[in-house]
């Protein structure tokens, strides 16, 4: 199999990440935070270690840092924690339904009302129209920083900054950036930065978090058991203990620290050139295939992925031939409708291509001959 | 001599064990042996010395301190 999916999850996984997993499963399965025994200790220290390696990456706290089973999770906490009631929301015209849908959901019950701020090639364009956007009621921001469908990105050091002189929170969703562009929650004003552990950050599926600055409180969606100040019915407030109820998944996060180890001795710049050598590989010979149609110039695609549709043919049956050649890509809306209505694109879909560190230029060699054969 | 110094959550004891080791303090992480009903479940951090140095540390790099014993 040739795989090009890795905006959904990166594969394969490098091999400390699997090891670290094994490993984690022999020696670090006991409930952290619960037990006096040297094991359940042990294994605290272990999952300790990855809150610290994602703080230091990421410039937060390692106290802050709130594990999920997903960014999807992340976001929800995120959203449903900071939003208050009449208030205003805003996000952008491509935002994947792990935003969408919670704002959706949250408008339609009138406890919210939100509008979108349409992405702009230019960046200085696009400010303009969300500050415009901005009113007296706007109690929350909430974007991706980069799109899982198109590959271009916001500006969100511009946002992070206005939203800090604003005072209204800003949910950063880093589903796509993680492990792939540079991002200093600090700096960037990033409120709350959610994320996936298992696409650029190389860990496994079932493993997120969601990274907090100093002064952000969530309003808890979920409360349950924290190993900690359990005489009492009320949630703790001191963190994370307050957001993370329940037996933690200690393999995936184990296996993200792993992951992150893996990204900082290869140097997240070495391998966003080695994907992004590869994008431009793959798009200039695109370009040269009458059948193909792109949507993005080549000088707009910041996270390394590619959407493309052949010929006449539906998104998902050019999938499924490549398929059919052992060559995995994603196809149809990416859970993405609104980057689909922008881009023009909703009623085909598109056909998205995502390399990763360990994607070869003879894969996409093999790709480029198999589409001008289909 | 010894301290006992109550953190709570794991969290926050291993954020303290980090501190402390930081300045060479010989400290282990252990369940709270006596919690009262209303503190619920914890932990502690055992720490050998002849101070309330440790305790200061913890205070200065934030980490909450819940209660100390002195033995």
């Amino acid at each position: 199999m040739i795989y090009f999916d890795n905006g959904a999850t990166t594969y394969p996984k490098p091999r400390s990440v699997f090891s670290s997993t094994v490993e984690a499963l022999k020696s670090f399965s006991f409930n952290s935070g619960r037990g006096g025994y040297t094991e359940s200790i042990d294994t605290a220290g272990k999952i300790f270690e990855t809150r610290e390696k994602i703080a230091d990456f990421f410039t937060s706290s390692p106290e802050n840092i709130v594990f999920t089973n997903n960014c999807t999770v992340a976001l929800n906490m995120a959203i449903k924690g900071l939003v208050k009631p009449n208030g205003h929301v805003l996000i952008s015209s491509l935002e994947h339904n792990a935003v969408a849908r919670p704002v959706h959901k949250l408008d339609s019950e009138d406890k919210i009302t939100y509008d979108i701020v349409n992405y702009s090639y230019d960046s200085d364009e696009f400010m303009k129209e969300f500050r415009s956007k901005i009113n007296q009621k706007t109690c929350l921001v909430v974007m991706m920083h980069a799109s899982n469908v198109f590959g271009v990105a916001f500006p969100i050091h511009e946002v992070g900054r206005l939203c800090q002189n604003e005072g209204i929170p800003f949910v950063l969703d880093a589903a796509q950036s993680a492990g792939v562009l540079p991002i200093n929650q600090k700096k960037d004003g990033i409120s709350a930065l959610c994320a996936p552990g298992h696409k650029g950050l190389y860990g496994m599926m079932g493993s997120g978090f969601l990274s907090l600055l100093d002064d952000i409180t969530l309003q808890t969606i979920i409360e349950g058991g924290t190993g900690s100040f359990s005489g009492t019915l009320d949630q703790p407030d001191i963190m994370p203990d307050r957001l993370e109820s329940g037996t933690l998944n200690n393999s995936g996060i184990i296996a993200l620290g792993a992951g992150i180890d893996f990204i900082n001795s290869k140097k997240m710049d070495k391998i966003y050139s080695h994907e992004h050598s590869l994008i431009n590989y793959l798009y200039e010979e695109m370009k040269k295939n009458e059948r193909v149609k792109l949507y993005v110039p080549l000088n707009e695609i910041a996270a390394p992925i590619i959407s493309f549709n052949l010929d006449d043919y539906s998104s998902e049956k050019t999938a499924a031939l490549l398929a059919d050649k052992g060559i995995a890509v994603r196809a149809g809306l990416h859970c993405a409708p609104l980057a689909h209505r922008f881009f023009e694109t909703y009623e085909r879909g598109t056909v998205r291509i995502c390399p990763s560190v360990f994607t070869t230029h003879r894969d996409c060699e093999i790709l480029l001959q198999n589409l001008q054969r289909v | 001599m010894h301290i006992n110094i109550k953190v709570g959550s794991i969290t926050n004891a291993q954020r303290g064990y980090n501190e402390l080791k930081k300045h060479a303090y010989s400290v282990s992480i252990r369940k709270s042996e006596d919690p009262s009903p209303k503190e619920g479940c914890g932990y502690i951090l055992r720490v050998q010395c002849t101070s309330d140095e440790p305790i200061k540390i913890l205070e200065q790099n934030n980490v909450k301190i819940l209660g100390v014993e002195h033995f």
